[in-house]
């Protein structure tokens, strides 16, 4: 009969799924992931990932529905709330505090730096607070760190959707919206940033453990960031600071993407180039490392 | 691999691991073994360091399947840790473990539950951690939940239930998943009558498919569910066999820890009746007896000595025909005294009354109906001993008080050192009484 051949095959599939696990060997020793390469790093985490699909979904509902579930006015915050810092400083663009910019509407612009900036500096946040407040799970279970670290996106996934689609309202009735195809490189020149912040996270998340003091500079570092990475106002082309902001891999991010998903060009192509290359070297070291550290990460707990 | 090396489950050799007394020590070493891994070399570290100490030192044990080892220690013997480091949520400072197959393990009670979900989700959850398909979790999630015996409470959240329910839940999930090494911590033990028969049950199950660990304080549990056991001492192995025999060693290495412990307080009711009553205890008189002076009030009662009538007291437990102030519940023991008498006393009562911890009293033993001859009239020295074929309070710590007096009239009253009780028996209730079993044509029924 069908159905038992089926079964058969299924049973036999199960078993052989069985057979391999209980086939699994592994040792612990004080070289445990010592020497491990990025390859090896990439794939344990991609299978990591995979298996607890479930469970990074669930933290990630829960870790967004939290936020809201003692509030009365629920949702509206949901919505409300990330709107704030773009409404923020386009008051002051609107009170002429800060100088604008005659390339795209100085909402549009706004919007944009502001939703670039909070997805650009996520990722180092995130990852390091991951690793800090739910020490007692990752010291306790085999769960994920990556499953952990990505379950805490929820919310600045959501925030970045909704920004996203108040920066589509103000393309409409502002202009600016994008017209030529090269703004679709937009999209994956966003997976590169991810993976360089993602990297930048990791490694200062290692560095964090030994001394919280990384932690606090960061989030210094990135609370002046913003007035350094062309957010809400452009900064100077000429001079030594316009020579610096080259350098501030934020800057480049912030306005690279910015112009090419409005204008559909890059402003320095070689910069972005080379910040987008040396962010996805440091991405492959960052995870070649946090995966050697990530025994003794967890056991610090 | 031959057949023989696939049924060792578990293989640890040579394992230390380090750990600091104080944060900072503990971010240094952190540091040191980060260094160590990031530059690609081995994290090994064999030297000690002002504010380390080894929490497991040369551990080596190996696992078959169808074995259940029994981990036994006193609090900090590094039961724990061994766990943790076995199941790979710490990586050993020196030496390996080897683990063939998969591992469940129970260390800490409702860790990696989502407690803002149902248990039926959470079911779903764990097998996942373990590597389970949704649809493998659907095919076991019935055993699951039966075993768990939750009822509709599968499924509200988590966060609703109690601990014992988290417990059932989390049992359930690791043996029916059924691992090829199992770790249980102590939590097991937690649970009510039933649910440990049940879990004995299914670990006896799980035994001839699987290798099991399973650390306890309860010796009645690593007696009936293992099949060999180890004794952890200050992170090192101090034995290693039958599970009967780990358990005479950890009852006798308690027993020389505990006297060690309780041996400055012998002192204390030595110096209780001194020579000259001290400053402070001005001589009284209790109702019952006009003659002896109380030195000292204490919550067992008076320490009190008529120094007209007796000279000298001296008392002591033996078990095991030595002074002993460490006993057993299962062993025979004796208690021993001398009484200098200055005059003739009549009528000797002599009574010991055995304390607990809090003040109350527990277990009288006097002369009262005895009254042998020879404690008529008393004179010079009196020598005696009362002898318990088992001392059967069960362990703890005790204080015995002894009172002699003449016609009822109190003429000494002293409180002794503590004592403790160590058993290899299961503790339960106040008092294990001696039993003699019958059965069949030798018992007596009506």
């Amino acid at each position: 009969m069908a159905t038992d051949l089926s079964a058969d095959k299924e049973e036999r599939g199960r078993e052989d799924a069985a057979k391999a696990r209980s086939g699994r060997s592994i040792v612990y020793s004080p070289g445990y992931r010592a020497r491990s390469g990025p390859i090896e790093a990439i794939s344990a985490y991609a299978r990591e990932i995979r298996r607890d699909r479930w469970q990074v979904w669930m933290n990630f509902l829960r870790k967004f529905k939290s936020s809201y579930s003692t509030t009365f006015a629920g949702m509206f915050w949901a919505f409300a709330l990330p709107l704030v810092p773009i409404g923020a400083y386009t008051l002051l663009a609107t009170m002429r505090v800060v100088s604008t910019t005659d390339d795209m509407s100085h909402l549009v612009y706004i919007a944009l730096g502001v939703t670039l900036y909070a997805y650009v500096t996520a990722p180092i946040e995130q990852t390091m607070a991951a690793l800090k407040s739910d020490k007692a799970l990752l010291s306790s279970t085999h769960i994920g760190v990556f499953s952990v670290i990505l379950g805490r996106f929820g919310t600045v996934v959501f925030e970045t959707l909704v920004r996203l689609g108040l920066i589509a309202i103000l393309m409409v009735f502002f202009g600016g919206y994008p017209t030529h195809w090269w703004s679709a490189a937009f999209l994956p020149l966003l997976g590169v940033v991810f993976l360089s912040s993602l990297g930048v996270g990791l490694l200062l998340a290692i560095f964090n453990a030994v001394a919280a003091d990384v932690e606090k500079v960061v989030s210094v570092i990135l609370r002046f960031g913003v007035f350094f990475s062309a957010v809400f106002f452009p900064m100077p082309q000429g001079g030594l600071s316009g020579q610096l902001t080259d350098f501030n891999p934020i800057h480049t991010y912030v306005n690279g993407l910015r112009t090419l998903l409005v204008k559909g060009y890059l402003p320095d192509p070689a910069v972005m180039a080379w910040t987008g290359g040396l962010g996805m070297v440091i991405f492959l070291v960052a995870i070649t490392l946090f995966y050697r550290a990530e025994p003794h990460l967890r056991a610090s707990g | 691999m031959t057949e023989a090396s696939n049924d060792v489950i578990l293989k640890a050799s040579g394992v230390y691991k380090k750990f600091g007394r104080s944060n900072l020590v503990a971010r240094r070493q952190l540091a040191a073994r980060l260094g160590a891994v990031l530059t690609g070399r081995s994290a090994r570290h064999k030297r000690i360091r002002t504010g380390d100490f080894w929490s497991l030192q040369d551990i080596n044990l190996e696992v078959q399947r169808g074995e259940v080892l029994g981990v036994i220690g006193l609090n900090g013997a590094g039961k724990s840790t061994l766990l943790r480091v076995l199941y790979g949520l710490m990586a050993p400072d020196l030496g390996e473990i080897e683990v063939n197959g998969e591992t469940g393990a129970l260390i800490e009670l409702g860790a990696g539950f989502e407690t803002s979900l149902s248990g039926r989700e959470n079911v779903f959850i764990k097998g996942a951690l373990m590597g389970r398909s949704r649809r493998e979790m659907e095919e076991m999630f019935p055993a699951i939940h039966k075993f768990s015996e939750l009822g509709d409470f599968i499924n509200s959240p988590i966060s609703g239930y109690s601990s014992g329910m988290r417990l059932r839940l989390a049992f359930a999930i690791a043996s029916t998943i059924t691992p090829d090494l199992l770790l249980l911590d102590e939590i097991v033990s937690v649970g009510d009558f039933s649910f440990k028969q049940k879990c004995r049950s299914r670990l006896n199950e799980m035994s001839e498919r699987a290798g099991v660990v399973f650390a306890s304080h309860s010796m009645s549990d690593i007696r009936s569910m293992c099949t060999k056991a180890i004794v952890l001492q200050k992170g090192q192995i101090m034995f290693r066999g039958e599970p009967d025999l780990a358990i005479d060693f950890y009852t006798d290495m308690q027993a020389q820890i505990e006297s060690k412990r309780v041996a400055p307080a012998r002192k204390e009711p030595e110096k209780a009746p001194p020579k000259e009553p001290a400053k402070a205890a001005s001589p009284a008189k209790t109702p019952d007896s006009p003659e002896a002076n109380i030195i000292k009030d204490t919550r067992f009662g008076v320490i009190a000595m008529d120094r007209k009538k007796v000279s000298r007291a001296d008392h002591y437990w033996k078990m095991d025909g030595k002074p002993a102030n460490v006993l057993d519940t299962c062993k025979p023991a004796s208690f021993h005294f001398e009484i200098e008498c200055l005059e003739t006393i009549q009528d000797i009562e002599i009574g010991l009354m055995i304390w607990d911890e809090k003040g109350n009293k527990l277990a009288p033993i006097t002369t009262e109906f005895v009254q042998p001859d020879r404690l008529r009239e008393a004179s010079g020295k009196v020598k005696g001993e009362v002898s318990l074929p088992q001392f059967s309070l069960v362990p703890g710590r005790y204080v015995t008080t002894i009172a002699i007096s003449e016609k009822g009239l109190l003429l000494y009253r002293n409180v002794l050192e503590e004592i403790s009780v160590v058993s290899s028996a299961r503790s339960i209730g106040v008092v294990r009484l001696p039993a003699e079993w019958k059965f069949g044509d030798d018992a007596d029924v009506a």
